[in-house]
């Protein structure tokens, strides 16, 4: 076996050592080929007693290369890619003989797959033994039986929990959650694999193991019942209709754990291949992922962008309620674009004086409703009292808001509300590009607008947006803006150059 | 197309749907087939004639599992050609099994049949049988599931009900059912539960609280507060980004109540109106279901009863009596609403609220119920509807002969 990433070692008991050998830890096609390889070989081989898997590598971060996955032309070039090493894998796991895992370092998710579906699972004793869980949200599901394995191994919610989390586990808190069977010190790893071959020459998963089979977490028990209904809930509401790897996430578990882990295994695969074809995932992963850390913008520059950005999004609410718009279906709006609150709870936290800067001061009726709620003492969250008011921790729309202005009888689509608070949002955004001229590169700013001046995640920033959603659509909606709403929708030849060229 | 006529109706008295309830020892099966057999009786049928026994039931599972309408059938002992079937459409699956009961007769192809419903709520409790509505993620997420007590408040939210106008609703239901049984007006259509012994376990509706109050209904703590701040609120608001936040009004006093019962509906034709000398104290004019926006979930009782009072080319205003499920006191505040009717015409003598709701067996119930009070006050047409899981509603117009 000449194989460039594995390495096989037998010994004269018959086991065989599969040593992971690869240039980095990336998954990646001549990653799943050779473990392919490796585990068709090792299946073939009838005196083989028993396979222990490591690696030559410091750490244990194998990690799916989203570049080379999303190079990959289309959906069933992905589903076949991971299909391979999931049925790899998979196909090792039931050989019956005994597979133990030795594992040591940082442990990223790919690891953490590869590790799960060994029978025997060893780390090595060290404080630089650790997990590292990435919150799925932001991010893509397991491919290879991390949805369908570890819940099987520790527990629907306890894995739901794990995956929507940025948690770092240590080896002694892997033990007690059953994620590793045994810490070992370093120089005992191979003689306690050994250990566990020999006593067990025959070795399954408690999932393949008939007498074991019915105390597999189910979805339909009555408490994960409960669990799945409101969890689902949580969600829903923590994500609005964005971040669709949380939804699949949860979908493959429940899906995959009301059938047997060969289905399981190509549900998680369909439902991570639907994912890489998703805008939000593709936009999230060329910002979040692909660029390099925001050190070159200074902290004053960027006070200064979240400032302008939230009086600008709090005064787009503003102009809203003032054209008539429920101040419910506005403050909806901005929630449901997942920005961090309503505009107007944006309005009442920034103080009610600084959104009135940012408004055109000889509108007559922003002025009216101006002065009205200043004369009642009504300027915003610094004395509890603004467009809501504010009870311990409980706020609501103050009730008398209509009163100052009217309501029309005839409301937008929310839809029509939230494209308006985006578009604001993005011009705001385009505008402080332009404004500040030494700033050259669009993807480190849509990093930065994502990570630190609060424009929702899920856009992959303003011109990750645009050029997902359509350059040109952009440009004609905020041509018809212009034309009712004014300036702050004219967008600058410099801008429109820009985002002809990302 | 045959008339669909019917001949009787009964139905058990509803006991409380739990362990300490007195129908808790009679098992759903008992109950449907106790149903069946005063049906048979009452009648002198010779079952043979039975061309079919439908029975709603809304969790059949376990001991309600298994195609519980023909294992009734066998259970009481009626002939073995009668055949049986269960039905689902959640709460108004008493009132589809007569539907389809109705359409077997309407279409020539039975001649006598009949349709009910069984709820052991107390044994087979709600949420038994699960379903992808609510726990599938995807399907949960896409169609913005939301419980139906979270549904309630949000439509009592929309349609501006405060707490006051339900728990006033409630204690009119409580009232009315406390007059109605009092005055012994469910006499005709109740059957007494009883043991094998012939030693009796139930005779009554014992869920009622007759001395409710707006004072004792004020001291209840919202029921759905708590399961709404889980997120179903905010989900609720994701469909209806018109509402900021959910008004939580309902709980146990202005709610239907959980309780145990069966019902059952004989209907057939005229060669079997004459075979048996039953008198045809009604007959079926027209039926409809419909399906409406699910999140709001309980909307769905106008909509069906106006398919249903098209079909038989009549007005709201042809109605002379209503019985609206009481599922959520706001429910009903709606129905009145949207179709301008009078509370004097809808539950006359209470409703679910007080007496309880048995899933699957209550649109056979109340069906029974206005025929009766149609027969006491010598009126002619009566609307039976109820709001349905999933956004759905059903509804039923008969007309005395």
């Amino acid at each position: 076996m000449n194989l460039n990433n594995i390495k096989l070692i037998n010994d004269e008991q018959g086991i065989v050592n599969l040593i992971i050998n690869s240039k980095n830890t990336l998954i990646n096609a001549e990653f799943i080929n050779d473990f392919k390889e490796a585990i068709d070989f090792i299946s073939n081989k009838k005196e083989i007693k028993g396979i222990i898997i490591s690696t030559n590598h410091n750490n244990y971060d194998y990690d799916y290369d989203l570049n080379f996955i999303f190079s990959l032309k289309n959906a069933e070039s992905i589903f076949n890619t991971i299909t391979k090493l999931s049925k790899a894998l998979r196909r090792l796991e039931t050989l019956g003989k005994p597979i133990v895992s030795i594992v040591k370092g940082k442990i990223k998710l790919g690891g953490l797959e590869i590790l799960l579906h060994s029978h025997y699972r060893i780390a090595q004793e060290s404080s630089e033994t650790k997990f590292y869980f990435k919150n799925v949200k932001y991010f893509i599901i397991p491919a290879i039986g991390g949805t369908q394995r570890l819940p099987r191994q520790i527990g629907i919610n306890e894995s739901i929990n794990l995956y929507l989390s940025d948690k770092t586990i240590s080896a002694e808190e892997a033990l007690q959650l059953n994620l590793v069977n045994e810490i070992v010190d370093e120089n005992q790893l191979v003689n306690k694999a050994k250990e566990y071959i020999i006593k067990n020459p025959y070795s399954l998963q408690n999932w393949d193991n008939k007498k074991l089979i019915n105390s597999q977490p189910k979805p339909f028990s009555t408490k994960n019942l409960g669990y799945f209904i409101s969890k689902i809930a949580a969600l829903h509401a923590d994500t609005s209709d964005h971040y669709p790897s949380v939804k699949t996430l949860i979908s493959s578990i429940y899906d995959g754990l009301n059938t047997d882990v060969n289905s399981g295994l190509k549900i998680e695969a369909r439902n991570f291949t639907w994912l890489t074809q998703q805008i939000e995932t593709q936009s999230m992963f060329e910002t979040l992922v692909l660029h390099s850390p925001l050190s070159k913008f200074k902290d004053e520059v960027i006070k200064k962008f979240k400032i302008s950005f939230e009086e600008n999004y709090a005064a787009e609410g503003v102009k809203l309620l003032l054209s008539g718009v429920s101040a419910a279906l506005i403050e909806n709006a901005g929630k449901r674009l997942d920005f961090k609150g309503g505009p107007l709870e944006f309005a009442d936290k920034l103080e009610i004086q600084c959104v009135i800067n940012q408004l055109d001061s000889t509108d007559a009726s922003t002025a009216s409703l101006i002065r009205s709620m200043q004369k009642i003492n009504r300027n915003g969250l610094s004395n509890n009292k603004g467009f809501y008011d504010y009870k311990e921790s409980r706020k609501n729309l103050w009730p008398d808001l209509t009163d100052l202005v009217p309501t029309s009888k005839i409301q937008p689509s929310i839809k029509e509300v939230e494209r308006r608070l985006l578009y604001s949002s993005i011009n705001n955004v385009f505008y402080n590009y332009v404004k500040y001229s030494d700033l050259k590169n669009p993807k480190l700013y849509d990093y930065m607008v994502i990570k630190n001046i609060g424009f929702p995640v899920w856009t992959g920033g303003a011109f990750q947006w645009v050029k997902r959603n359509g350059i040109k659509e952009f440009i004609n909606e905020n041509d018809e803006y212009a034309k009712t709403l004014g300036s702050r929708f004219v967008l600058n030849e410099k801008i429109i150059n820009i985002i002809k060229t990302i | 197309m045959n008339e669909a006529l019917i001949f009787d109706a009964v139905r058990t008295p509803r006991g409380k749907g739990k362990k300490s309830g007195s129908l808790n020892e009679v098992s759903p099966v008992q109950l449907a087939s106790k149903v069946l057999k005063s049906i048979e009786s009452r009648n002198n049928l010779n079952t043979e004639d039975v061309d079919d026994v439908v029975l709603g039931c809304v969790h059949p599972v376990g001991e309600q599992g298994a195609d519980i309408a023909r294992t009734a059938v066998l259970e009481a002992k009626w002939d073995q050609t009668v055949s049986g079937v269960q039905v689902d459409r959640f709460c108004a699956s008493g009132l589809e099994a007569v539907n389809i009961a109705a359409a077997q007769v309407m279409s020539g192809q039975s001649d006598l049949s009949v349709g009910g419903g069984v709820e052991s709520m107390s044994r087979v409790p709600l949420g038994s049988s699960g379903g992808a509505w609510m726990a599938d993620p995807k399907v949960a997420y896409n169609s913005y599931f939301v419980p139906q007590g979270i549904s309630a408040d949000l439509l009592a939210t929309k349609y501006n009900y405060t707490r006051n106008d339900v728990d006033s609703y409630a204690v009119s239901s409580q009232k009315r059912a406390a007059e109605a049984w009092k005055e012994n007006k469910f006499k005709n259509s109740i059957i007494p539960v009883k043991d094998q012994n012939d030693l009796s376990i139930l005779e009554v509706d014992e869920y009622m609280r007759p001395d409710t109050t707006m004072q004792s209904l004020g001291a209840l703590e919202p029921s759905f507060e708590q399961m709404g701040d889980q997120g179903f609120n905010d989900v609720a608001i994701l469909k209806y980004p018109e509402i900021e936040s959910i008004k939580h009004v309902h709980h146990a006093g202005n709610s239907s109540g959980i309780v145990d019962g069966a019902a059952g509906v004989l209907l057939g034709n005229k060669k079997m109106a004459d075979k048996y000398e039953l008198k045809a104290r009604a007959k079926i004019r027209s039926f409809a279901s419909i399906g409406s926006e699910p999140t709001i979930m309980l909307t769905g009782p106008a909509d069906s009863a106006e398919k249903a009072l098209k079909k038989a080319n009549m007005k709201a205003s042809d109605i002379d009596l209503f019985e609206m499920n009481e599922a959520f006191a706001a429910v009903v505040l709606r129905f009145m609403e949207a179709l301008n009717i009078d509370h004097s015409k809808v539950n006359v003598n209470g409703g679910a609220i007080a007496l309880g709701h048995p899933l699957g067996a209550t649109g056979a119930i109340i069906l029974g119920t206005v025929l009766d009070e149609l027969e006491r006050r010598d009126l002619s047409t009566g609307l039976i509807t109820l709001c349905v899981g999933a956004g759905m509603g059903t509804a039923t117009i008969i007309e005395r002969i």
